[in-house]
């Protein structure tokens, strides 16, 4: 088996079509993040129970996102109704094939059961490309920060977090804050993908079993 | 002006061929004798006398290709093609003229460079080949070639293609200039601050996959640029791989309003829409990229009424390893020379969607005239400059049936149908499958 996270689209493709191995895909580029997208939707079913029929806003940096791209997909399948939320040249051209809405507009976060707040990632803006004036500016427009929640409303960040970017502190350490959750289950979830493929079949723990996590 | 190996005309007679020339009107059955390299005579049952007889039953035979858009990477690039392999490639694949394009390394931008890949055709290429010399020095864009020298020594046209002339100043001095050489100025029209880091169309499929987008309107803003600067200077234009609808629209608002202006599609991008990439495969990575299904069908339009006239192959080889790499490090371009006959015959002629005759016209006559050549055509005391085609013949495309030095088709792995039995180039027999 073989664990591959690269910054270039498509490379476990390719090292797939090279060897008999399994792949896992641990982020690859702008493309995929699979193993993200299932411990996202892990975290969502342990906490309503459910994934089908929720609404859940995707707010930040969808550009260069691969955690978003998996998770849209992810959604779309498990019935969730998504709405992509940023500013305009953040959110694709074309990216409401995959089954969502967008809006540039972050009121529209209100109407979340769940807000999913993606890392400006700085280090994949080009310079000089210009998607936002400033940081200062996207905080200020698209920062997910208590005011602009609702109580209730619970707050997913796929990490590393840049605090007072895009995510408020005060929203990242609120009870209604599922970030510590997805982290443990990202564990769980990374298990179950291993044992899987190595083993051939899926492993014996049933979604509810307490696990211990280290 | 085109240069190749300096060698008699042969004595052939083809036989029982279809003799299909879009460009007069003719489609008979009949035989075609060459004498010396020129056509003698057309007619049936012609005596074979000492000619060497190729028998073509049911096969057609059209005036040979001309690509107006060729890399053949000398100098510089060697290990992945060559005069030599590159024209043996376009041989095989019907041509009998090519036009190598002057980004190469060094760049074609002076008299010297010029004159060593002339002397160098002359020894090794299969078929004649032209050059277009660089617009600029080493196409950066600042400074005017010496066109004037580079015209008399042969240089067939002037294009920095691969990167655009970004000033439009200076694009509109290198238009002025270039009327003074009587040949053509050829523009890759890419506004490069809205393509940069483009790896595929813009669209819904690079949203899903992740890829920076390269939009329609990067090309199609230079190409009305271009055409604006043409238009105000009164001088011929000629629009290079042309891959969007508003690009073609453009083209054709001003061939209506009489600007002397030409336009080349390829098959990659008549044929494939950007939902290829979803493979990730590398091989159908090129600049301009594979755009929508809307694209192609203006595309398609445009070569069916006459908008588009030339259909170029812009065969770019890499070798291998530059290829066998993720989609975003591999480098733009596709094979075409050996591909383009079978891949528009089944892709377009078959499904009903362009007539053969417009198919072979555009693939000849078209560039020809686009440049200035002289035009293949079977008639007598014509230079012969012939293909045979097979259109029943069904194969499939594999990376071993290449004469090309490299292997980066954007159709490997495919079945196709049409194939070139033969090429005459130039009076001389230079490919027979």
């Amino acid at each position: 088996m073989i664990v591959i996270r690269h910054p270039q689209i498509g490379a476990p493709q390719l090292v797939a079509r090279a060897t008999g191995a399994h792949i896992v895909n641990a982020g690859d580029g702008k493309h995929q993040h699979p193993t993200q997208a299932l411990l996202d939707l892990y975290t969502i079913k342990e906490e309503f129970g459910r994934v089908q029929a929720l609404h859940v806003a995707i707010v930040g940096d969808v550009l260069h996102s691969r955690v978003a791209r998996s998770l849209i997909q992810a959604l779309a399948l498990m019935g969730a109704h998504v709405t992509l939320v940023g500013p305009p040249a953040l959110l694709p051209r074309g990216i409401e094939s995959m089954g969502c809405e967008t809006s540039t507009d972050i009121a529209a976060i209100g109407a979340a059961d769940v807000v999913y707040v993606l890392r400006m990632q700085r280090e994949r803006m080009q310079e000089g490309a210009n998607y936002v004036p400033s940081l200062r500016e996207y905080a200020a427009r698209w920062g997910v920060t208590p005011e602009r929640l609702r109580p209730g409303q619970k707050v997913m960040h796929p990490g590393p977090m840049n605090r007072g970017v895009e995510i408020d502190p005060r929203v990242a350490d609120h009870a209604d804050a599922l970030i510590e959750t997805q982290v443990r289950a990202g564990l769980v979830t990374r298990m179950a993908v291993l044992y899987d493929l190595l083993v051939g079949a899926p492993a014996p723990v049933r979604v509810g079993d307490p696990v211990e996590v280290a | 002006m085109l240069f190749g190996k300096d060698a008699p005309g042969e004595n052939l007679i083809v036989r029982g061929a279809r003799i299909v020339d879009p460009a007069q009107g003719v489609d008979t059955v009949a035989d075609v004798r060459v004498d010396d390299g020129v056509i003698a005579a057309l007619g049936t049952d012609l005596e074979p006398n000492s000619h060497r007889v190729v028998e073509a039953d049911g096969l057609v035979l059209a005036p040979a290709f001309v690509d107006p858009h060729v890399h053949l990477r000398t100098p510089g690039r060697e290990d992945e093609e060559t005069i030599a392999s590159g024209t043996a490639a376009a041989a095989a694949g019907g041509y009998c003229a090519i036009l190598a394009m002057p980004n190469t390394d060094p760049v074609v931008d002076s008299a010297a460079a010029l004159g060593s890949l002339v002397e160098r055709a002359r020894s090794e290429a299969e078929i004649p080949v032209g050059f277009l010399a660089a617009i600029t020095k080493a196409e950066g864009g600042a400074e005017l070639t010496e066109m004037g020298e580079l015209a008399d020594l042969g240089a067939t046209g002037f294009t920095d293609d691969g990167v655009p002339v970004a000033s439009p100043g200076l694009m509109r001095r290198a238009l002025q200039y270039g009327a003074v050489t009587g040949r053509r100025i050829a523009v890759h029209c890419e506004e490069t601050t809205l393509s940069r880091g483009g790896q595929m169309h813009e669209g819904e499929i690079s949203a899903q996959l992740g890829f920076t987008g390269y939009p329609s309107v990067a090309e199609s803003l230079m190409v009305e640029r271009d055409l604006a600067l043409a238009a105000y200077e009164r001088q011929a234009i000629h629009l290079l791989h042309l891959s969007a609808w508003e690009s073609v629209q453009a083209l054709r608002r001003a061939r209506q309003a009489g600007i002397e202006a030409t336009g080349e599609v390829t098959p990659h991008h008549l044929c494939r829409t950007d939902e290829a990439v979803r493979t990730l495969d590398p091989n159908v990575k090129m600049n301009p990229p594979l755009r929508s299904e809307s694209d192609r069908t203006a595309l398609i339009e445009a070569l069916r009424d006459g908008t588009v006239t030339c259909i170029a192959t812009d065969h770019a080889p890499h070798a291998r390893h530059e290829k066998e790499v993720p989609f975003e490090a591999a480098p733009f371009g596709v094979t075409g020379l050996e591909t383009s006959f079978a891949a528009l015959y089944t892709h377009l002629v078959e499904p009903g969607l362009v007539p053969l005759e417009t198919v072979l016209e555009r693939m000849s006559t078209g560039p020809a005239r686009a440049y200035g050549l002289d035009e293949p055509r079977i008639a007598v005391g014509a230079r012969a400059n012939l293909v045979l085609l097979d259109l029943k013949a069904s194969y499939r495309i594999t990376a071993d049936g290449f004469r090309s030095r490299s292997v980066n088709s954007w159709l490997l792995g495919e079945t196709v149908k049409g194939r070139v039995r033969a090429t005459i180039a130039n009076g001389r027999l230079v490919y027979a499958a």
